[in-house]
């Protein structure tokens, strides 16, 4: 059985010890020192050189749309914030259903996912990207050439090429450690358990319980995203998280789709309208080739041509 | 205007409808595409040379002698296409001196993989045909020389057989490529792309074929230029075949594809061109142009035949860059992606009170319960 992560939220206090350890063990360097206006999430994305991403979303007052759809470029101050969001219509969130009641500040570390049947690992055309001894997706950095058709290929928006080396990047689940028997950086450092790496299997009945612990507690919103039962065609995921709230809130597809899951239907569809061709093709030169065996006769497939042409021959000579 | 008045106006424009959409900050769910100016520009090429390559291959194999012509314009077509692309393609790579990696393998559930080794084959196939070209008409290479004679003793019908069967698969897999992907303007239409590439490459290899042949030089007699004529009309019937392709497949993309997916390519820099220029100038206007004559049987006027064969190239190439540049769009809107994997409750996994009974059925769980931690070393 393969290794994975499993990312309890409900855990998470949002200190990003797991974003430091990755960047530390793996040398990765930093992006910017922008401040985004989200939350306290100034790392804003995974990227090619940020493997582990802490999001934050501040759910204040009834609405649990805190957030929806404002750039963080365009938000005014905090005060005025809260005060707007108020006013915004949205589901009321009953009293209870949150940790902390009305108001809640969700935060999750997100990270590859290392799918069951992943999108970039069909998609690479050089086999850098493969499925290594431990069940995780890996990039091998000295095959991959930088065509970059993994990047879109992604349904969850992870792997990146960066620019300045020229190949794509993600999260390893830090290979090198488990070769070495070590728990992945961001587990190690992560000082809640709310990043947890081991066997799937044992991680999945451990988080199945964690669900039925937390609807105990009143929690009844907790689930699990990309667990064991996943429908998706992605599959069931190697880092998958307990979540309280709609995928959506927290970046995530409701039901992420493996893009390759239709390429035989899309190569059967090329391949007909090629047949197509062929044929409307072949119609047309079997008429002319009838054509060319009495060129002189005004026929099929066009008539009064003839006429034309001669027509043209004379103004040429002319000329 | 209040900040929440604005920020229901955005939610407005955005997604169509005041229903309070959730995204993370309006940041994207996906990564955008990287490719640069390089791969469009290829995707026109390689449509081109691919489109010709077909043409010319069945003009050897099922036409008439008249159509010696357009078999030579074809065979350089093809060279062209050849000599081209895989440059265009290895400049984009952020490794180019690794471009050879991708012949490390062949996958069929990557288009990119396989469409490596049709632009390969294709290319050495183009290759062998346009020495055979030039040996046979004595140019550049003479016909009497060893590799002259090496080349005229290729048999035309394999040759010509695997350069038509390889051109259609030049043409038609950019569109798979592009298709199978998370990008949701390009994943809506994954049936679509594929048959509507390989259609713009065949009405753009048609068309360059005919400006060709109209570019060339009239022999005296009466029955060489009857000759000419023909062939070229022949190559504006598969035009006109591939162009009306061209706009039913791309009706059908616009009809498939929901509102706030298919907006990059209805709105903006990017959907105005597409608008206009690949499908008014590209598809529409070559039809107008070529049909009126076509139906009624007559040859097309010189003049007319030249405007829509250069419009449909025009049109072939903003086409491909629309796509692609809307695609990169697509790939920023947090709410197409969602439209794109939205699902009903239970759908894609159970919901949290059927996870929660699970759990309680299968550990019998009680409140209060200390998990032992035994997976952090």
């Amino acid at each position: 059985m393969a290794n994975g992560f499993f990312t309890d939220t409900t855990l998470c206090i949002g200190c990003k010890a797991c974003e430091v350890a990755c960047k530390e063990w793996n040398q990765l360097p930093a992006e910017n020192y922008h401040l985004s206006g989200m939350s306290y999430d100034n790392t804003v994305a995974l990227s090619a050189t940020t493997w582990r991403h802490v999001a934050f979303i501040e759910q204040i007052g009834n609405g649990s749309h805190a957030t929806a759809a404002t750039d963080g470029a365009n938000r005014p101050g905090a005060q005025a914030v809260s005060e707007s969001i108020r006013q915004q219509p949205g589901p009321q969130v009953r009293s209870g259903d949150g940790l902390l009641g009305e108001h809640r500040w969700l935060m999750m570390s997100d990270v590859c996912k290392h799918c069951t049947n992943a999108g970039c690992l069909d998609a690479c055309p050089t086999g850098a990207l493969i499925r290594n001894e431990f069940g995780d997706v890996y990039v091998q950095p000295d095959i991959c050439n930088g065509c970059g058709y993994c990047v879109p290929a992604c349904p969850f928006g992870v792997i990146d090429l960066q620019q300045a080396d020229g190949r794509v990047w993600k999260c390893t689940l830090c290979f090198d450690r488990q070769k070495e028997g070590l728990t992945p950086a961001c587990a190690k450092a992560c000082p809640t358990q709310s990043i947890l790496f081991g066997d799937l299997a044992e991680l999945r009945a451990r988080a199945e319980k964690r669900v039925g612990m937390l609807h105990a507690r009143g929690i009844t919103g907790a689930y699990l995203y990309g667990g064991p039962d996943e429908h998706t065609s992605v599959g069931p995921l190697n880092a998958f998280f307990l979540l309280v709230d709609e995928p959506h809130v927290y970046n995530l597809p409701v039901n992420p789709q493996l893009p390759q899951s239709k390429v035989l239907p899309a190569y059967l569809a090329t391949a007909l309208t090629a047949t197509f061709f062929g044929v409307a093709t072949l119609y047309t030169l079997l008429a002319g080739r009838r054509w060319s065996k009495n060129p002189l006769s005004a026929g099929f497939p066009l008539r009064g041509m003839r006429e034309k042409t001669m027509r043209w021959g004379v103004r040429r000579n002319r000329a | 205007m209040t900040q929440t008045q604005r920020d229901q106006a955005v939610q407005v424009q955005r997604s169509g409808s005041t229903a309070p959409a959730t995204t993370y900050y309006g940041r994207p769910m996906i990564k955008r595409p990287t490719w640069k100016w390089y791969i469009p520009l290829y995707f026109f090429i390689g449509g081109v040379a691919g489109g010709a390559a077909f043409l010319g291959g069945m003009a050897q194999l099922f036409g008439g002698e008249h159509h010696r012509a357009t078999v030579r314009h074809a065979r350089w077509i093809a060279l062209i296409g050849a000599l081209l692309s895989p440059l265009l393609l290895i400049a984009d790579l952020g490794r180019r001196g690794r471009f050879h990696h991708m012949l490390r393998i062949l996958k069929f559930s990557s288009p990119m993989s396989v469409g490596t080794w049709i632009l390969t084959t294709s290319g050495m196939i183009s290759g062998v045909a346009a020495v055979k070209q030039a040996a046979e008409d004595d140019f550049i290479l003479p016909r009497q020389s060893r590799i002259g004679r090496l080349a005229r003793a290729v048999p035309n019908g394999p040759l010509s057989l695997l350069q038509a069967v390889f051109g259609l698969g030049l043409g038609g897999y950019t569109g798979v490529l592009v298709a199978v992907t998370a990008v949701p303007l390009w994943f809506a239409g994954v049936l679509l792309l594929g048959p509507l590439f390989l259609a713009t490459s065949l009405a753009s290899g048609a068309s360059l074929l005919a400006l060709l042949a109209l570019f060339r030089r009239h022999k005296a007699t009466a029955v060489t230029a009857a000759s000419d004529e023909q062939a070229r009309a022949e190559v504006e019937q598969v035009a006109t075949v591939a162009a009306a392709a061209q706009l039913g497949l791309s009706v059908a993309r616009e009809l498939a594809t929901p509102q706030q997916v298919a907006r990059p390519l209805r709105t903006g820099l990017w959907g105005a061109i597409y608008q206009v220029s690949a499908v008014g100038a590209g598809m529409l206007a070559p039809l107008a142009l070529r049909l009126p004559a076509q139906v009624r049987g007559r040859a097309v006027g010189r003049s007319i035949s030249a405007a829509a064969a250069t419009l449909s190239l025009v049109g072939a190439l903003a086409e491909r860059f629309a796509i692609v540049e809307a695609g990169k769009q697509s790939a920023d809107d947090p709410l197409a992606y969602q439209e794109m994997t939205k699902s009903k409750p239970g759908e894609a996994r159970p919901t949290a009170t059927q996870q929660a009974q699970r759990a309680n059925i299968h550990e019998g769980f009680e409140p209060g319960q200390v998990v032992q931690d035994r997976f952090v070393r």
